[in-house]
C-alpha cells in the first residue's frame, strides 16, 4: 500500500512537472509569436512611409520636369518671336510693310500649348495614354529622332499614385534615351496582356551594357519604384543594338 | 477495466465531439481528419481493454496496440506534412514514413513478431515524431516568409503537436529508464503513462476549442 502511494505521488509530481514544462514552453512560444508580429508591423509601416515618400519625390520631380520644360519653351520660341515682334514694331520703316500679326498668333498659339503642358503636369488628373501622347509630342518637337505610339486595348490604372509613378519612369526612360541613347527612332507600345498594363519602350541607339549600368542610381531608381507598385521591369539592351525597356503593372 | 481507463476514453470521445462540431473551422485537411483518427483512437483502445478485462482472463492485447502503430505514423505523418510549409523538411517527413513503415513489417516479420508488443517500432516511431515536432517549431520560431500568421494559443496544430512532442518524449523516456532500471515497479510505469496521456488528450481537446482560422496577410 504504501509503496502504491509513494509511486502515486511520484506519478503526480511527474505530472506537473510535465505541466509546467508544457506551460513554460508554450509561453516561450507567445512571446516569439509576440515579438515576429511586432516585427511584421513595423516592416509594415516602414514599408507604407517609404511608398508615401517615393510618391511624393515623384510629384516633386515632375514639376520641376515640367518648370524646365516650360522655362526653355518660353525662352526659346516665345521669348524669340516677342523679340522678332518688338524688333519689327520698333523700326517704323519695316513695320509699314511687314504683317506681325502672323507672328503674334504664333506666340499666343506657343503661350497656350505651354498652359497645356503645365496641366499635363499633374499626372495624375490624366489617363497614362494621354499622358504619354504628350509627353511623345515634346520629343517630337524637337526633331532629334522619329516616333511612333502604338495603343492597343484599354490600359489604364485606378490608383493615382501607381499611375504617377509609371509616367515618372516613363520620363525618367525618355531622358536617357535623349541623353545617352543617339538614336534615329524611338517606338512606344501601350497594350493589356492577362489583367496586366505593357509599356514597352525602344531605341536603335547605341545600346549599353545593362550589367556595368545596374550599378548607377538612376536604373536603381526605376527599379525600386517600379517594385514599390508591384511591378516588374525588364531592361534588355547591347552596345550598339538598342535598347528595349519593359513595364509590366498589374491593372 | 478501471477508472483512469474510463476517464482517458471518456476524454478521447470528447475531443472526437469537439472536433466533429467544430470540423468547418479546422484546417488544414488533416486537422479535419483529427476527430475520426480520435474516434480510431478510442476504438482500438477500448477494444484492447475489453478483450484483456471483459471477454478473456486477462490474456495479452498486444497485437490491438500492434495493429494501431502504422494507423498513427500515417495520420501524424499526414498532420505535419500539411502543417510544415518548407520543402525539405517536408521531404523528411515523407522519407521518415516510409523508413518507419518499413522497420514496422521488418520488425512483425523476424524480430518481435505480432503478440509480443512492439517496442522497438513504439521507440522509433515516437523518436520520429519527436524530430517531426522539432521541425515544425523550429519553422514556427525561425520562418519569416509566412503568407498567413498565426498565434499558437489559438491553432490547433500547435496544441496537438506541442502534446505529441511532450508526450512521445516523456512516455518514451519513462519505457527506457523505468523498464529497465526498476523491474519490479510495474503499476509505477502504467500510472505514468496514464497521466502523460491524459495530458495529451486534454491539450487536443483545448486546442479544439481555442483553435480560430488563420488571417492571410495581405
Amino acid at each position: 500500500m504504501k509503496t502504491f502511494d509513494n509511486e502515486v505521488v511520484i506519478a503526480i509530481l511527474f505530472g506537473s512537472l510535465m505541466l509546467a514544462l508544457i506551460g513554460a514552453f508554450m509561453f516561450v512560444m507567445v512571446i516569439f509569436y509576440q515579438r515576429r508580429k511586432i516585427r511584421y508591423i513595423k516592416e509594415q509601416q516602414r514599408m507604407a512611409a517609404q511608398y508615401e515618400h517615393s510618391v511624393l519625390r515623384a510629384k516633386m520631380e515632375m514639376r520641376e520636369e515640367t518648370l524646365r520644360y516650360v522655362g526653355q519653351e518660353l525662352h526659346d520660341n516665345v521669348g524669340q518671336v516677342l523679340s522678332l515682334i518688338k524688333l519689327y514694331l520698333s523700326r517704323p520703316q519695316v513695320s509699314r510693310t511687314f504683317d506681325v500679326e502672323p507672328l503674334i498668333d504664333q506666340a499666343i498659339q506657343d503661350i497656350r500649348s505651354l498652359s497645356r503642358d503645365l496641366n499635363i503636369g499633374r499626372a495624375e488628373q490624366y489617363t497614362l495614354s494621354k499622358f504619354i501622347e504628350q509627353a511623345l509630342n515634346k520629343v517630337q518637337k524637337t526633331g532629334l529622332m522619329k516616333i511612333t505610339f502604338q495603343n492597343e486595348g484599354f490600359c489604364e490604372l485606378p490608383d493615382a499614385h501607381k499611375r504617377l509613378m509609371i509616367c515618372r519612369i516613363f520620363q525618367e526612360c525618355i531622358n536617357n534615351v535623349l541623353k545617352h541613347a543617339e538614336a534615329g527612332h524611338l517606338s512606344v507600345e501601350l497594350k493589356t496582356e492577362n489583367g496586366t498594363c505593357v509599356l514597352s519602350i525602344a531605341d536603335d541607339g547605341v545600346g549599353f551594357d545593362t550589367r556595368a549600368a545596374n550599378d548607377g542610381a538612376g536604373l536603381a531608381n526605376i527599379h525600386d519604384r517600379i517594385n514599390l507598385i508591384g511591378g516588374e521591369i525588364q531592361i534588355i539592351s547591347s552596345p550598339g543594338k538598342g535598347t528595349n525597356v519593359t513595364l509590366k503593372i498589374p491593372q | 477495466m478501471n477508472v483512469g481507463t474510463i476517464v482517458l476514453l471518456g476524454l478521447i470521445v470528447t475531443g472526437a465531439i469537439i472536433g466533429f462540431y467544430r470540423r468547418e473551422q479546422l484546417a488544414p485537411p488533416a486537422l479535419r481528419l483529427l476527430p475520426y483518427f480520435l474516434l480510431f483512437q478510442f476504438a482500438y483502445q477500448l477494444a484492447a481493454s475489453l478483450y484483456s478485462f471483459v471477454f478473456t482472463a486477462h490474456a495479452s492485447n498486444h497485437f490491438i496496440f500492434n495493429l494501431s502503430i502504422p494507423i498513427n505514423l500515417i495520420y501524424f505523418s499526414y498532420l505535419f506534412h500539411s502543417v510544415i510549409m518548407a520543402k525539405r523538411k517536408r521531404n523528411v517527413i515523407v522519407i521518415g514514413l516510409i523508413l518507419n513503415l518499413i522497420f514496422f513489417f521488418v520488425n512483425l516479420a523476424f524480430i518481435q513478431g505480432f503478440s509480443f508488443l512492439m517496442t522497438y517500432s513504439r521507440t522509433l516511431m515516437a523518436a520520429s515524431l519527436v524530430v517531426f515536432s522539432l521541425l515544425y517549431f523550429t519553422e514556427a520560431i525561425g520562418a519569416e516568409e509566412k503568407p498567413y500568421e498565426i498565434n499558437p494559443l489559438h491553432s490547433a496544430p500547435f496544441w496537438i503537436i506541442t502534446a505529441i512532442f511532450f508526450f512521445y518524449l516523456s512516455s518514451t523516456l519513462t519505457i527506457i529508464f523505468w523498464n529497465y532500471f526498476v523491474v519490479n515497479e510495474t503499476n509505477f510505469g502504467s500510472i505514468m503513462m496514464r497521466i502523460f496521456a491524459f495530458v495529451l488528450y486534454a491539450m487536443y481537446v483545448v486546442g479544439l476549442l481555442l483553435h480560430r482560422p488563420a488571417k492571410v496577410r495581405s
